[in-house]
């Protein structure tokens, strides 16, 4: 169980930033700012990150065929600048698979090493 | 009151300002294509205004809300840095020849002009030397092709392509900041279908004497392919321009802003 009001920052979670951005789009797609917010749902709060570190992962998963975009047609009544709203693919589906599979053998390896509840 | 969903919640002009100089001092500093600058700048500013209304809806004033915004979005060096890691090397050599071949506002047209005709001649003067040069390494001798009277022909039609791409380049440029504020695509794609067309058709007309076989010129065959390819070269300027044109409109505010 983590500590409680110790907020994990972007340096401890820099290295699975892109799988948490995959895992937040299984949702269903959405633009950054609605990915940030399932993941500070999902992280009930303790999750800090700098916001715009976001984006740098969702270009490289873009790039990778991971996530496709699209610009958003602005909804009834929103001003501002144009969206692009993401969505997983296939191959970010297998990625994300991955990463679950990674951070599972991170967490027993680890685990075993510092002695922490499982 | 949830600002995210209020979309009525205005942005008052202090705002715009200070968080796309916010933004642009992020994407300023990438070295990528600025359509893909673009977008970043798009979705950078987008994100900075919902987390503006965020703040601003948890009883933030309008200044407090502004700066916290800011912060949330991150360090500018740090978010440079990893915006630059994710950039393809075809985004960063598209980037390199672009600062290349495009004029800076401080840049004399006539210099302009000079530097592009001369290094795309000095490409050119390279690859021959190259094939010459392995001509030898071939053959063991220099090339027949090489003989005088075909390296005075060879650098009379360098000196014809250096003469056509400054006087190209310098109305290229002149057409491209003149006609960038058109208000009417229609006009702006005259504009460059004229330049393409006169470009192409002048240096067919230059060069056919030098290349041509004699008594052809002015022939029906001459005469259609001439026609054919100033009629491409007009259609593909009007393309290359649309794409530039609306690139530029985009472009023009963000550039505009000062950043420290």
């Amino acid at each position: 169980m983590p500590k409680e009001n110790v907020p994990l920052t972007g340096a401890q979670l820099r290295g699975h930033l892109e799988t948490m951005a995959l895992a937040s789009l299984e949702e269903g797609e959405a633009h950054g700012f609605e990915v940030l917010r399932r993941l500070e749902r999902a992280g009930c709060g303790a999750l800090k990150l700098k916001e715009g570190s976001l984006y740098p992962a969702l270009y490289r998963l873009e790039e990778r065929g991971s996530v496709k975009a699209r610009v958003e047609e602005n909804p009834g009544g929103r001003r501002g600048p144009a969206r692009r709203v993401y969505a997983l693919t296939p191959k970010g589906r297998r990625q994300l698979q991955r990463g679950r599979e990674d951070w599972a053998t991170l967490v027993s390896v680890i685990g075993s090493i510092v002695g922490a509840p499982a | 009151m949830n600002a995210n969903e209020n979309a009525s919640l205005e942005i008052d002009p202090t705002t715009d300002h200070a968080l796309r100089v916010a933004v642009e001092r992020v994407v300023r500093p990438v070295h990528a294509e600025e359509s893909r600058k673009l977008r970043m700048r798009g979705e950078l500013f987008a994100h900075a205004l919902e987390a503006y209304q965020d703040e601003r809806a948890r009883g933030r004033d309008p200044s407090a809300a502004r700066d916290a915004a800011i912060a949330r979005v991150g360090d500018p060096a740090d978010l440079t840095a990893e915006l630059q890691a994710g950039v393809p090397w075809s985004s960063r050599w598209g980037a390199t020849v672009d600062r290349f071949i495009r004029r800076r506002p401080e840049t004399p047209r006539w210099r302009y002009a000079l530097c592009t005709a001369g290094s795309a001649m000095a490409g050119f003067a390279a690859l021959f030397v190259l094939i010459g040069l392995l001509a030898i390494f071939e053959i063991g001798k220099p090339h027949p092709l090489w003989r005088p009277e075909v390296q005075r022909f060879l650098l009379f039609g360098a000196l014809m392509i250096f003469m056509t791409g400054c006087l190209g380049s310098y109305f290229a440029s002149l057409v491209r900041d003149t006609l960038a504020g058109a208000s009417s695509s229609l006009a702006a794609a005259i504009g460059w279908a004229a330049l393409g067309a006169v470009l192409i058709g002048s240096m067919g007309l230059l060069l056919w004497p030098i290349v041509g076989a004699p008594g052809v010129m002015w022939s029906p065959q001459f005469t259609f392919s001439w026609l054919t390819l100033s009629a491409l070269a007009a259609i593909a300027m009007v393309a290359i321009s649309q794409l530039d044109i609306r690139e530029r409109r985009g472009l023009q505010d963000w550039l505009a802003l000062e950043v420290d």
